[in-house]
């Protein structure tokens, strides 16, 4: 039974109890839903349960160097955007989780089963929402294409994933911890993806569908390509930029590989930037604090 | 002569934002933004214009007096030969860090020194966006999906 089909029998099923009940009971929806919002992370498969787990580990890791900002005006912003992206993309039923990290690097992050970070240092150098749906594109890209949980299960080796799959499914659904030596043994190998960088074709391959996933969003997808012009315009030896530099192939490269793209999305070139929109939504937020 | 100034006021907004670009490879200034629009000059490498705008994969430039159309590939926005960067297997190295954390941001000694912060992940479920929110915030501003959207394919 798919989870979709599991889902509208639990709603069907809801539905049948609040009528029987309604009139002794008050008709609590809210309830109901939230109540099928647990069943459909209950019903997860246990690959999806280890992508998880492992997602949850290696997004730990990242808000070990930063932490979220406390607007919450903006974050709702991002995550309205990053959602509306994700929703384009092949894997829509994702757990997506958007966060703006406090920090001045400019960089943005991916983890395993819908984790999408993206710094206030990135986000102060966007001019628009389509710059900044091209940026979360690229990394639900990484996330879609499983590029992340591909290179942490190479990494891992077998035995530490049945440990980590038996052990999640033993939580089930539930926020339980991590046992200490399952996360340090992943964070580990999280920082190291981290701090060394997927592999450059990854790199091109998120560049080019987060492109697309913009585009079809409704989006102008050039985007991505005007933030990596931004950041090609920047100074090399800017402190900020130094770990997206050591892990990603310049602006420049990725520049001339989306280029081979331009006839494509043409057809898309008469779609909104959003610039009032963005302006207004996140400049004066992120650069208040520059 | 009103009408001349209609359209020079018009401008100003624009000219206001310019910002300088640079020619990257020799191209043709056009005054559409299409590929079969008219030439209206060749530009060589490395000549100076003003960014007036953007329309999808094509820049607005004023080049001295004349207005028109670039490919968005032909232009980037430094002056040739400034920076570029160390070089290091092909990834550019931002070499001189001396700029404190707080400044530059978080980077590689950070992270590896970082603690792993699970409750800071299992904060983020209570301020999950509906997909329902989401779309309404789309149909605000007007975003309409495309039909082929959900297969991942080529636009």
């Amino acid at each position: 039974m798919s989870i979709r089909t599991f889902i509208c029998a639990a709603l069907a099923g809801g539905g049948l109890l609040a009528s029987a009940t309604a009139a002794a009971i008050d008709f609590d929806l809210g309830k109901i839903v939230s109540g099928v919002k647990q069943l459909k992370t209950a019903v997860i498969g246990p690959d999806q349960q280890e992508e998880h787990e492992l997602g949850r580990i290696a997004a730990a890791t990242l808000l070990g160097a930063a932490k979220p900002m406390s607007n919450r005006e903006l974050q709702a912003y991002v995550g309205k955007v990053g959602l509306w992206v994700a929703l384009q993309s092949e894997r829509p039923d994702l757990p997506w989780r958007f966060a703006v990290l406090d920090d001045n690097s400019i960089n943005a992050f991916a983890a395993p089963g819908g984790y999408v970070f993206v710094t206030r240092g990135l986000l102060a150098r966007l001019h628009n929402e389509a710059e900044l749906a091209g940026v979360l594109g690229h990394e639900i890209s990484h996330v879609v294409l499983k590029h992340h949980l591909k290179a942490l299960r190479r990494e891992a080796g077998t035995q530490l994933l049945s440990d980590l799959g038996s052990d999640a499914l033993a939580q089930k659904a539930g926020r339980a911890s991590i046992p200490p030596e399952l996360l340090n043994t992943v964070s580990a190998q999280a920082k190291t993806l981290y701090t060394r960088g997927l592999d450059k074709s990854d790199e091109y391959a998120a560049d080019q569908l987060g492109v697309q996933l913009a585009g079809h969003a409704g989006y102008d997808p050039y985007g991505l390509l005007a933030v990596l012009q931004t950041l090609d315009s920047m100074d090399s030896n800017d402190g900020s930029l130094a770990l997206l530099y050591q892990t990603h192939p310049r602006p420049a490269d990725r520049l001339a590989q989306l280029d081979k793209l331009s006839e494509q999305l043409d057809a898309f070139g008469q779609q909104p930037t959003l610039e009032p929109r963005f302006v207004a939504s996140a400049s004066a937020a992120v650069t208040a604090k520059k | 002569m009103i009408r001349k100034l209609f359209w020079a006021l018009l401008w100003l907004p624009l000219l206001a934002v310019a910002e300088p670009g640079y020619i990257s490879d020799a191209t043709d200034l056009r005054d559409g933004p299409y590929a079969d629009a008219k030439t209206l000059q060749s530009l060589p490498a490395a000549a100076p214009v003003e960014i007036l705008g953007r329309q999808g994969g094509w820049y607005q430039v004023q080049v001295g007096q004349q207005q028109g159309w670039v490919r968005m590939s032909s232009l980037r926005l430094r002056a040739p030969g400034a920076k570029a960067g160390v070089l290091d297997g092909g990834r550019a190295v931002a070499t001189q860090t001396v700029a404190t954390t707080g400044v530059r941001g978080f980077g590689k000694g950070e992270l590896q020194n970082a603690t792993p912060d699970v409750p800071a992940v299992d904060a983020l479920e209570a301020a999950v966006v509906a997909e329902a929110d989401a779309r309404a915030f789309a149909g605000q501003a007007g975003l309409q999906a495309r039909p082929d959207s959900g297969k991942g394919g080529s636009p």
